[in-house]
């Protein structure tokens, strides 16, 4: 609350509390009652006499009426005196934060536990009866009590101890400090604490990832906090640190028996070139390859390529791990890929019938893209090619994907099965052409974000003489598995396809351009995920007759690796620590499923505890697996088995790399971040002296109140004291002056 | 109280009887069956004169000084024994119609019940009455007489009064100390909270005229309590304006005053040699004629 604010509560509260009994008084005298009265004259001489005195008495009693508003308006405020010498109740509400990611594991003498002993410093200053809150700053829920093990509770020096014994033995986690998300609990926390003076400590290794990039939000929120908010940078020796940031699939095709070839980058995050170590690279847990690393500059990355060789359909999980340094929670990375054991093509287009020899048909060139190795029939890509009239015909469920060339119209039924085949993981590719109806895909599969299509298809559109008649593909810059495969060939090959016509497509929400055209940055390739599968569509025809593409090496490598990708979802195995995921798996629905942790390097696998994983079909050969994010709590290679054991599906998890950049702010920058934050103090040394010094505030809520309950009370009294003074044994007057008349008769 | 109840008529009844005169006789029956001791033996004090000692006279009256003197039985004979005339006078003026509680008589009301009941109670013991009212002027009156019939005339002359503001009240009371030839008693109502100095120099001329003055000091509950709380506004009836004040606040205040105020008429009337009765509305009016009877006797006795 800014001070302006705070400002105008006070004098609302002020106004308020003066207005308050004014009002009461003026009401008062407006319900008055009339009477006839013959005795004026001496009612007269009594309020003359009395007058002065009445005025000083509502006097008092409107003072105290207002000073008991007043005191009560401020005692809300819960004002703390700067001065801890006065009045007051000095009791603190204590939160300490302490940050738990991945970052605070980094060195010899790891930052959590220089993080561990501040916080022992910081709880030292606790007294009996202080209200104490210890949370642990990483991605767990707020209410696991490893997250938050005290809140709001009465100090207690032996149990504070126990906790932080705890937390040392286990060391930091692997997850995020999550920061911005950690700020709103902070003050949800400091909150429910009821006591006047609070702190809170977060005691972090101010990384930059995270602090340098504070939100607004996040520090508007930071200022709001009815606390004294002191944080206490703690960093290990140095920042040096080399991390496996990604390790992919790149390229290669993974059916039954062949080569894939996978990318590790590494990255050098320290301020120090690195010219040492090693990275290893396991498949299916097992050390295949082993490389140098050679040197890495400070600040940059390498990427390092590896070459699996797979000859059995099934999940291939690869792992690349470097040698160890002050980090080795992020020395180590995985990817799982699915290796098919054949992939089923069904291609149709309007002309079949008149052969696949002829060169003007787009399936000829479709087949001789597909079919690499044809020679061996029970794997690789197995293709069938059919007339689009007879498409009604077929049974989708038995292909991994359907490819429309230049089909004009399919019809509302194809339409609703083919969004049904790839809802359940088939993969739809469709092609242009001259016989395309694109009002009528519009009919059939919708024009609304909610349509399988990734885009809208518009009108033929075709290269003006102003470009030579011609357009040019441009180098692919997305991150989708085809692009990234194209992005290795050279860019004068890439820029050598020309085409010459494409149909206009306008991308719907959540779609991604693969591939664009350099002269009008048209998309020509964009693809969308529907469900458990995916749709592409290319904006130029499967054959010639639109571009020169189809003869051109970019496309082979381009209808392959979209085959790979739509059947062998590389990504879809991938899952990030204490992160739910969801696996689609191809087989017979087990009766339940459990998780079991691949060690790396050749040790047993290891159960690990887990509750029963929650399983359901998809389709008949197919089924759904969920795994929770308390399942997976740490990084690594997790297979799925099924009651007997056997594997149903491998995945990979792994941590945030962001946490891997473990520099930390640096003292000008975090006050730059923080430090103008009006209740925010940054401590480098002695954090328990220091507090201790800052914690100078006395809390005067409850003498405030009781003041306001003396004056209360105190108004009452004289409200009756002043209206009633009749006390029970004063003599009638009436009864006294005649009972004086007998008397005065009788001593007659 | 309770007893008050079952002796004496309240006010509150008495006011639903309507008829002054019948009013009157019940408050004087009431006052009979109340008491043994005729209250019309004390009524009067004025010593008359001697007589010789017949048989059948109560020797309680047997002047022993004079036996001892003269050696005869002589009988003292007061006024009492002899015709005397009674002048009641009501102050008829606006303040006098007061009263606190609706149900209840009004000041005015009062005055008239306890004028008709002490007239009766004068003609029934064979002497005379007169009633007259006062505000601006001396109106209504009917001249003493000791018939009975005066009474319709007194009740009606009583009843037909409309209060009026009060002035001149000195004057008033001069004008009739000239007009009463014969000495006897004068009987006054009144709340006295206007003219009140005027007021009483008219009784010093009434009693230096030789009658024997009553002051009958007749005030409301409410003013002589003044037990009100919140906030009242109050309108004068004497065209004093109007206060607005909480009376809980000044009652202490107001009570002193009434005292001060109540004190100074009394040593007037003290210095004056006139009675005086503090009366409240809020008492049965044979309660107050009883015990202002008892009160004289007492006197009569001490003499």
């Amino acid at each position: 609350m800014s001070s302006l604010n705070l400002l105008s509560v006070w004098a609302t509260l002020a106004a308020i509390g003066v207005a308050v009994p004014i009002i009461i008084h003026l009401l008062y005298r407006k319900n008055r009652k009339e009477t006839d009265w013959a005795a004026m004259e001496l009612l007269r001489r009594a309020l003359v006499q009395r007058s002065g005195q009445i005025k000083l008495e509502d006097f008092i009693i409107l003072l105290l009426r207002c000073l008991t508003l007043l005191l009560l308006a401020a005692a809300l405020l819960r004002p703390v005196l700067t001065n801890k010498e006065f009045i007051g109740d000095s009791k603190v509400g204590m939160i300490v934060a302490i940050d738990d990611s991945m970052s605070m594991n980094h060195g010899a003498t790891t930052r959590f536990e220089n993080a561990i002993e501040a916080a022992r410093k910081v709880t030292g200053t606790a007294s009996p009866g202080d209200k104490i809150s210890i949370i642990f700053l990483n991605e767990k829920d707020i209410s696991d009590t490893e997250k938050v093990p005290l809140r709001s509770a009465d100090y207690d020096a032996n149990e504070v101890s126990k906790i932080l014994d705890q937390a040392k033995k286990n060391g930091a986690s692997n997850h995020q400090s999550n920061l911005e998300n950690s700020i709103p609990i902070l003050k949800e926390m400091a909150d429910e604490i009821k006591v006047g003076t609070k702190e809170i400590h977060i005691i972090t290794d101010a990384q930059q990832s995270d602090w340098n990039n504070l939100s607004s939000e996040a520090k508007g929120i930071l200022g709001d906090i009815s606390a004294s908010i002191y944080v206490i940078p703690v960093n290990s020796e140095n920042d040096d640190n080399r991390s496996v940031t990604s390790l992919q699939y790149v390229s290669g095709s993974l059916n039954n028996s062949g080569v894939a070839r996978f990318e590790a980058t590494i990255k050098n995050h320290g301020n120090n070139d690195a010219n040492s170590g090693d990275i290893e690279f396991y498949q299916d847990g097992n050390l295949v390859s082993r490389q140098p690393l050679g040197v890495i500059e400070s600040n940059s990355s390498k990427v390092i390529s590896f070459l699996a060789n797979y000859n059995k359909p099934g999940d291939l999980s690869v792992s690349a791990k470097i040698s160890k340094d002050n980090l080795s929670e992020d020395n180590l990375r995985h990817t799982v890929v699915n290796i098919r054991p054949n992939i089923r093509v069904l291609c149709a287009t309007d002309s079949a019938s008149d052969g696949l020899e002829n060169s003007t048909n787009g399936l000829f060139f479709l087949e001789n893209a597909l079919r690499l190795r044809s020679t061996d029939e029970g794997a690789g890509i197995q293709v069938t090619s059919v007339d689009s009239s007879d498409l009604t015909l077929e049974k989708f469920n038995e292909y991994d994907i359907v490819i429309l060339a230049n089909v004009s119209s399919p019809s509302v039924e194809i339409a609703e099965k083919l969004k049904t085949f790839t809802t359940n993981g088939g993969g739809l590719m469709i092609f242009a052409g001259d016989n395309i109806d694109q009002e009528k895909y519009g009919q059939a599969f919708g024009i609304t974000p909610e349509s399988i299509l990734p885009a809208v298809i518009g009108n033929k559109t075709t290269a003006s003489e102003e470009d030579n008649n011609q357009w040019t593909l441009a180098v692919p810059s997305s991150d989708h598995p085809i692009a990234r495969v194209l992005k290795l060939i050279p860019e004068d090959m890439i820029n050598g396809a020309k085409l010459n016509s494409v149909i206009e497509l306008k991308p719907l929400s959540g779609s991604q351009t693969i591939l664009k055209l350099v002269e009008n940055n048209a998309p020509l390739l964009v693809s969308k995920n529907t469900g458990e599968g995916s749709v592409t569509i290319c904006s130029t025809s499967a054959n010639r007759s639109w571009s020169d593409l189809a003869i051109h090496p970019i496309y082979t490598i381009m209808i392959q690796q979209a085959v790979t990708t739509t059947t062998s979802k590389p990504g879809s195995r991938l899952a990030m620590v204490h992160s739910p995921k969801s696996i689609s798996i191809e087989g017979i629905i087990p009766s339940n499923a459990k998780l079991q942790k691949n060690n790396i390097g050749g040790n047993d696998a290891e159960d690990i505890e887990t509750s029963k994983l929650a399983v359901s079909a998809i389709t008949n050969d197919s089924f759904k697996v969920e795994v929770k994010p308390e399942d997976i709590t740490d990084t690594g290679i997790y297979n799925i088995l099924d009651p007997q054991d056997s594997s149903l599906g491998i995945i990979a998890v792994n941590s945030d790399s962001a946490e891997s950049n473990v520099k930390v702010a640096a003292g000008d920058a975090l006050k730059e971040t923080i430090g103008t934050i009006n209740n925010v103090s940054i401590i480098v040394e002695s954090p328990d002296e220091a507090i201790l010094n800052k914690r100078t505030g006395s809390d005067l809520t409850s003498i405030l109140l009781m003041l306001s309950i003396i004056c209360f009370v105190l108004q009452s009294i004289l409200a009756k004291y002043f209206t009633n003074k009749i006390s029970k044994g004063e003599t009638d007057i009436a009864a006294s002056l005649q009972l004086s008349n007998v008397a005065a008769a009788r001593r007659t | 109280m309770a007893q008050h109840k079952k002796k004496y008529l309240d006010p509150e009844k008495l006011k639903q009887i309507g008829s002054l005169e019948i009013a009157a006789r019940q408050v004087v029956e009431g006052l009979r069956i109340g008491s043994h001791k005729s209250p019309a033996r004390g009524i009067s004090s004025e010593f008359s004169a001697y007589r010789q000692y017949v048989a059948g006279d109560e020797t309680k009256h047997i002047d022993w000084k004079a036996y001892a003197r003269f050696n005869r039985y002589y009988i003292k004979q007061f006024d009492a024994e002899t015709n005397f005339i009674a002048n009641l006078l009501v102050d008829g003026s606006k303040s006098m119609t007061y009263g606190s509680n609706p149900k209840n008589l009004t000041k005015l009301e009062y005055a008239k019940f306890m004028a008709a009941s002490l007239a009766y109670l004068t003609i029934n013991q064979g002497d005379s009455a007169g009633v007259g009212m006062f505000d601006g002027e001396l109106s209504n009156y009917v001249n003493p007489k000791s018939s009975m019939s005066v009474l319709n005339d007194i009740s009606d002359q009583l009843e037909q009064l409309e209060p009026r503001p009060r002035t001149n009240v000195g004057g008033i009371l001069h004008d009739f100390a000239h007009r009463m030839s014969k000495r006897g008693f004068v009987m006054l109502f009144s709340d006295l909270f206007d003219n009140t100095e005027e007021f009483m120099n008219g009784l010093s001329h009434l009693r230096y005229g030789g009658h024997n003055v009553i002051l009958f000091h007749i005030l409301d509950d409410y003013e002589l309590n003044f037990p009100l709380n919140g906030m009242w506004k109050f309108l004068g009836l004497e065209g004093e304006g109007e206060l607005v004040t909480q009376p809980a606040r000044v009652r202490e205040n107001y009570l002193k005053e009434l005292e001060s105020f109540v004190n100074d008429i009394k040593s007037s009337c003290a210095k004056n040699e006139v009675d005086y009765v503090l009366v409240n509305t809020n008492d049965p009016v044979e309660k107050t004629i009883s015990d202002y009877l008892l009160r004289r006797t007492a006197m009569a006795k001490s003499r």
